[in-house]
């Protein structure tokens, strides 16, 4: 028999065409990311952040100012600025803060004059501190808001604090003012042509006196109320308060004005704008990658990093403990950070921090209270393994965690939160769009070309 | 003529035999082939959400006897976060259907629970 295997093979390819398997995709049995996104969105109730218009107001202006100007540290060598730097987030870019004593910027400042104190905390960001949602600031919370509508607080300086004061920020701005190793200096600390006449006025530990350096300081910026100025920055700064609170007169103004001012400035000029995470809650759904989506779900899933960095500016403004150690590190200590049991005096509240806001938080590296971690990546692996420091000795042979260390660490982090590296790779990425970026010309408005005192206006 | 025919003869052997072979073909791939591949499909994605719903469900065990250390906030995002971790368990519910769609047998299904991972269901 003859058999013609051209027509055969051509046939039998034919069927083999024809009944090919068809693909057995998972993905059919999969939700799309996107539907995924939607829902945790409806569950969460997340919508973009409102923030206000980047307005140059007489206010805004004074503000500006003064958050620039050195003339609010008693030894005219730091502003608000130093350690509030756009380039770093509005952060610092270091470890710690350093305040008075020093010069430079940012990671390169240094110490001119030995510290007397080294100032224990890392310096937060200023992003978006007018929310609703900020009910403390500080690390350890030590400025509360405690009844918004009567703008209540409740701070280390008691009854002392003085009244008037607009929000929580206002409330803060006051504290560096009167921390010696922040803005105020030390006595004797005379240099560079400056006398420092703040720091003898306050007792660092009782705050006692405060009111005076606060006088002092007014007296500084606008000179003897009831005479005229006598140097040139005071004119100009007497005519920036009377136009930013026209109501008022010079022998009104005192340093919740400057307060008020101050934090204006800061609700306008550190507002978050234009993160791609806000776009894509608004409808453009193509502003964000698929793995800054891919994140997300692990961010309000398994992650649970929700748990704590909730609502929009991503922190619950709670205290709770990752266990961060403050030993070992690289500035040793003779005292571990009890963190907000330095507010409360509770001893359930030791080693417990103000969760830290999310936004820009790519940019504000180092982390934690102490800035001991570097990396953004590795800031969220210490959250994985809160305890792995438990079992690990400090140089002088005593564990680095002590057991109400250990006992402090939060429960959504002790039950064991299983990620893997590709995962905490996505959730980092996730992060990465919640930045926002300073548009044209917003940099020239934030930032002035030169402060009443003519001292050097320092920002990056 | 003769060879006319012969050639007809020829062709229609040859279409009986693609055919055959055809039917054969189809035949094979409908009973032994297809379900295999299916079921390998949907075996290793079945494992893996089995793997991944019992970290969870270990999780949130863990986590809800702890539940006196946290604060009611916490503790309500935490369980909104739960919705969004239990994709896994759905994805193995739906993993399940299709093996017992694919004619695999309940107890089949059982078994690669069981053998998933060192906790199993």
């Amino acid at each position: 028999m003859m058999i013609d295997f051209k027509a055969t093979y051509s046939t039998l390819l034919l069927s083999l065409v024809l009944f090919a398997p068809h693909s057995f995709s998972n993905e059919e049995a999969h939700e799309s990311v996107e539907n995924r996104l939607a829902r945790l969105s409806e569950l969460f109730e997340l919508r973009p952040i409102d923030t206000k218009p980047l307005i140059e107001t007489e206010r805004f202006k004074l503000g500006r100012a003064l958050f620039f100007d050195k003339i609010l540290s008693g030894n005219h060598d730091v502003a608000c600025a130093t350690c509030h730097l756009i380039a770093n987030g509005v952060s610092d870019g270091r470890p710690i803060s350093l305040g008075v004593r020093g010069a430079g910027l940012g990671p390169d400042r240094n110490y001119v004059l030995a510290p007397m104190e080294i100032h224990p905390r890392n310096s937060q960001d200023l992003w978006n501190r007018d929310h609703n949602d900020v009910s403390s600031m500080f690390w350890d919370g030590r400025v509360e808001m405690v009844d918004p509508a009567a703008r209540k607080f409740r701070t280390p300086l008691g009854e002392k604090l003085p009244e008037g004061l607009d929000n929580a920020m206002a409330a803060q701005a006051l504290f560096p003012l009167i921390t010696p190793n922040e803005m105020l200096g030390y006595p004797g600390d005379d240099y560079a042509g400056f006398t420092n006449e703040l720091s003898h006025l306050v007792d660092p530990n009782t705050l006692n006196g405060a009111d005076a350096v606060f006088e002092a300081l007014m007296l500084r910026l606008i000179g003897e109320q009831t005479a005229d100025a006598s140097e040139s920055h005071q004119s100009i700064y007497r005519n920036m308060f009377l136009k930013s609170f026209p109501t008022l007169s010079l022998e009104d103004l005192s340093i919740v004005h400057v307060a008020n001012a101050l934090a204006h400035f800061e609700e306008l000029a550190f507002a978050t704008r234009n993160s791609r995470w806000d776009s894509y809650l608004a409808g453009d759904r193509q502003t964000m990658t698929a793995r800054e989506k891919e994140g997300a779900l692990l961010f309000f899933g398994k992650g649970r990093c929700v748990a704590c960095h909730n609502g929009e500016t991503f922190s619950d403004f709670q205290f709770h403990s990752v266990g961060v150690i403050d030993e070992d590190w690289r500035i040793e200590r003779e005292k571990r950070d009890l963190g907000r049991f330095h507010t409360t005096k509770d001893p359930k509240d030791a080693f417990k921090f103000r969760t830290p806001p999310l936004r820009n938080v790519t940019k504000t590296a180092p982390y934690f209270h102490n800035g001991s971690e570097y990396s953004l990546k590795a800031a969220v692996q210490q959250h994985l393994a809160p305890t792995a420091s438990a079992n690990k000795y400090h140089s002088s042979g005593r564990f680095l965690m002590t057991a109400q260390q250990i006992q402090a660490v939060s429960p959504v982090l002790t039950a064991g939160i299983d990620l893997t590296d590709a995962e905490i790779d996505l959730i980092i990425d996730f992060l990465g769009s919640l930045d926002t970026e300073l548009r044209d010309g917003d940099l020239a408005i934030i930032v002035p070309k030169v402060v009443p005192s003519r001292l050097a206006v320092e920002y990056r | 003529m003769t060879s006319g025919r012969h050639h007809i003869f020829e062709g229609a052997k040859v279409t009986l035999l693609v055919c055959i072979v055809s039917l054969q073909v189809f035949w094979l791939w409908e009973v032994s082939i297809q379900p295999e591949l299916k079921l390998a499909s949907l075996k290793a994605p079945l494992q893996d959400a089995v793997i991944k719903c019992a970290n969870e469900r270990d999780y949130q065990r863990r986590v809800s006897a702890a539940l006196g250390g946290l604060d009611g906030k916490t503790f309500d995002y935490l369980r909104r976060s739960f919705v969004i971790s239990n994709e896994p368990c759905r994805q193995q519910e739906l993993f399940e259907l299709e093996l017992l769609a694919s004619n695999v047998s309940q107890a089949e299904v059982n078994l690669i629970k069981r053998t998933t991972g060192a906790r199993g269901l």
